[in-house]
């Protein structure tokens, strides 16, 4: 867009900034990463969510007739060691892996940016805040969560937890890093100047620019958490058998590699899809929001 | 009557090589509905030397003096009655208006940000003082645009908003910080235009900070001439026009094209050198090492300011030149 525009319609202004938030989305979604990894993604949370509407078993159900089949049309995906309907458990897993991840994501964004905020604004504090990250960051993500999750014991919530902790200081950097950088910026000098108070700086001047940097840290933060959920959960540390998780179906999977690898086959293709459709999404959120806009 | 007066302001950065002195020893002070201009090549602390009135300085600087506006010295009172004063009672314009507006809110709710904290407003009403004042600062259909973002006007329309946001709660002190560098010429003179007419109309004092000479005589009613964070010549605007009297403003002003100066006849004479980074409070002259007219003296003794024959006209120079400034005409 041009940056002089003398005379600006007066008709259509207050959709302003929506029509540049779709813009980001439209430029995102024109790269064949951004589509496939939005129309999987979504298509994945769709699953997940309709579970207890499309399985066609419910998710615990045994049936000591039909162990170990292989995929037909009884059973889509087919069944494991106990006679459970492997489809029906997917469906359930994806739901279980979804809301987690995403939970845990939430929860790290909503401690993690205020976190970055304040040690981005208050020097005083930044040491204090940045060294506290640094020790966090030093440990493996995964090691951290499974560790915690070993420590608060084996549950959905714990996991969820577990995960949420290990993801804060990866968006209190993030926020960090653009306060450091807006803060600088005339506006912000400028609201300074007449007579705004921290919070609102902070929040009304900081924090809405640097969305979109937020956007691409939580896109890229679910992939991560649905792993961390999966490898979690085949520790027997995340969702607790017999409840359906993807993590826990690859783990009761491993003793029947050779005779029934469908087991380990389709959950772990499922993780497969949801991380990369995630990972896919966020990079082309984040080529359309570089301001250097390279077009490949 | 004096809205401010700065007395011995010094403000020194503290870098990784030491400490830098940007203002040293500055005094001048602003009536009451006077347009102040303060004149200086890049670097020598005119934009810090103002912004350290209200606290605003960066952080790795201190500063000292006394800066007394309306007889309260605002280097010691507390941060929040800096907050009170800042955009109430004495109010900015930041030199570029591409960057000194927040990019995702619109006009209306920013220049009504100001008056919902200082005059407590109502949305309601906060929203037709806004249109009010953007009339006033001369943006036509003014309350269409109040929906409007940043990117949607011109620089120019820019500046404007940011004028209509400082003088939002009527300050009595307007201080404007270059603020015509970055717009084309024909929309300064606009610019430069409404600042006058604002002052004429609320009365209220502006501080201009500018390197463009053109601009001080088109605006200004008296000028403070900056070197080295030091003020070293003041003088009502003809006067200084007339009589300029320290090297370093002479020079200033034979750096202006002057009108029917060709070119290729007539090279533009500059100031050679650069501004000297001053490690500590500057002992003799800064100006020396670059001045035609330097003794041993100038070396050796820092030069106070001193009343010349002219009214109101100061200088700190041991060689005051007198004669008139021979700009160069036309072939």
């Amino acid at each position: 867009m041009s940056l002089t525009t003398p005379v600006p319609s007066v008709h259509a202004p207050r959709s302003a900034k929506r029509s540049a938030r779709w813009r980001v989305l439209r430029k995102a979604l024109r790269t064949p990463s951004g589509i496939v990894g939005l129309t999987v993604a979504i298509g994945m949370v769709a699953l997940g969510l309709l579970a207890p509407v499309i399985a066609p078993y419910p998710a615990e159900a045994t049936d000591f007739g039909a162990l170990l089949q292989p995929p037909s049309a009884a059973h889509l995906l087919g069944t494991d060691e106990l006679g459970r309907d492997q489809f029906s458990r997917v469906l359930y897993g994806i739901g279980a892996s979804v809301q987690i991840g995403l939970l845990s994501v939430l929860i790290a964004a909503i401690v993690g940016v205020p976190l970055g905020l304040v040690a981005g604004y208050f020097r005083r504090l930044d040491s204090v805040i940045a060294r506290l990250l640094d020790v966090m960051l030093a440990f493996p993500n995964l090691i951290l969560a499974v560790g915690l999750a070993a420590i608060l014991g084996a549950s959905a919530m714990n996991a969820t937890i577990a995960l949420a902790v290990g993801a804060v200081p990866g968006f209190a950097r993030i926020i960090r890093g653009e306060v450091f950088r807006l803060r600088g910026l005339d506006f912000v000098s400028s609201a300074v100047a007449a007579g705004a108070g921290d919070g609102r700086v902070m929040f009304g001047h900081i924090l809405p620019n640097a969305s979109s940097a937020l956007l691409v840290q939580i896109t890229v933060s679910i992939p991560h958490a649905v792993l961390g959920e999966a490898a979690l959960s085949f520790l027997g540390l995340g969702i607790r058998p017999p409840a359906p998780s993807l993590g826990t179906m690859l783990s009761n999977a491993q003793p029947f590699l050779q005779t029934a690898p469908w087991m380990a086959i389709f959950p772990g293709l499922v993780i497969i899809a949801i991380t990369l459709a995630f990972n896919l999404f966020g990079d082309a959120l984040r080529d359309a929001l570089d301001p250097k806009g390279r077009r490949r | 009557m004096n809205v401010l007066e700065v007395a011995d302001l010094g403000v020194t950065f503290a870098t990784e090589d030491g400490p830098v002195v940007a203002v040293d020893r500055l005094d001048y002070e602003v009536r009451e509905g006077e347009i102040l201009a303060i004149v200086g090549e890049s670097g020598c602390g005119k934009s810090v030397g103002v912004l350290s009135l209200l606290g605003l300085q960066p952080g790795n600087s201190t500063v000292s003096g006394r800066v007394s506006y309306r007889g309260e010295d605002l280097l010691t009172v507390s941060e929040s009655r800096l907050r009170g004063l800042r955009g109430r009672d004495i109010a900015y314009i930041f030199q570029d208006p591409m960057t000194a507006l927040n990019p995702l809110m619109t006009v209306g709710t920013q220049v009504a940000e100001t008056l919902r904290k200082h005059l407590g407003m109502s949305k309601a009403a906060a929203r037709e003082r806004v249109v009010e004042l953007l009339e006033l600062v001369g943006i036509p259909a003014a309350r269409e645009r109040l929906g409007v973002y940043p990117h949607q006007l011109s620089g120019g329309m820019r500046q404007r908003v940011m004028i209509a946001m400082a003088i939002a709660c009527d300050p009595k002190l307007l201080i404007a910080d270059e603020p015509t560098t970055a717009l084309d010429v024909t929309v300064q003179a606009g610019i430069i235009e409404t600042l006058k007419e604002l002052r004429d109309r609320l009365g209220m004092a502006i501080v201009i900070i500018t390197h463009d000479m053109g601009v001080v005589a088109d605006i200004a009613d008296r000028v403070v001439v900056m070197y080295a964070g030091k003020a070293i010549e003041s003088a009502p605007v003809v006067e200084l026009f007339a009589h300029p009297t320290h090297p370093y403003t002479r020079g200033l002003l034979q750096a202006v094209p002057q009108r029917g100066q060709h070119a290729t006849a007539h090279r533009l004479k500059g100031i050679s050198g650069n501004v000297p980074v001053l490690r500590s409070t500057a002992v003799a002259c800064s100006f020396a090492d670059r001045c035609a007219f330097a003794s041993d003296a100038c070396r050796a003794v820092r030069p106070e300011p001193a009343p010349i024959a002219g009214a109101g006209h100061t200088v700190a120079c041991l060689h005051p030149q007198t004669e008139p400034l021979l700009l160069q005409k036309g072939a």
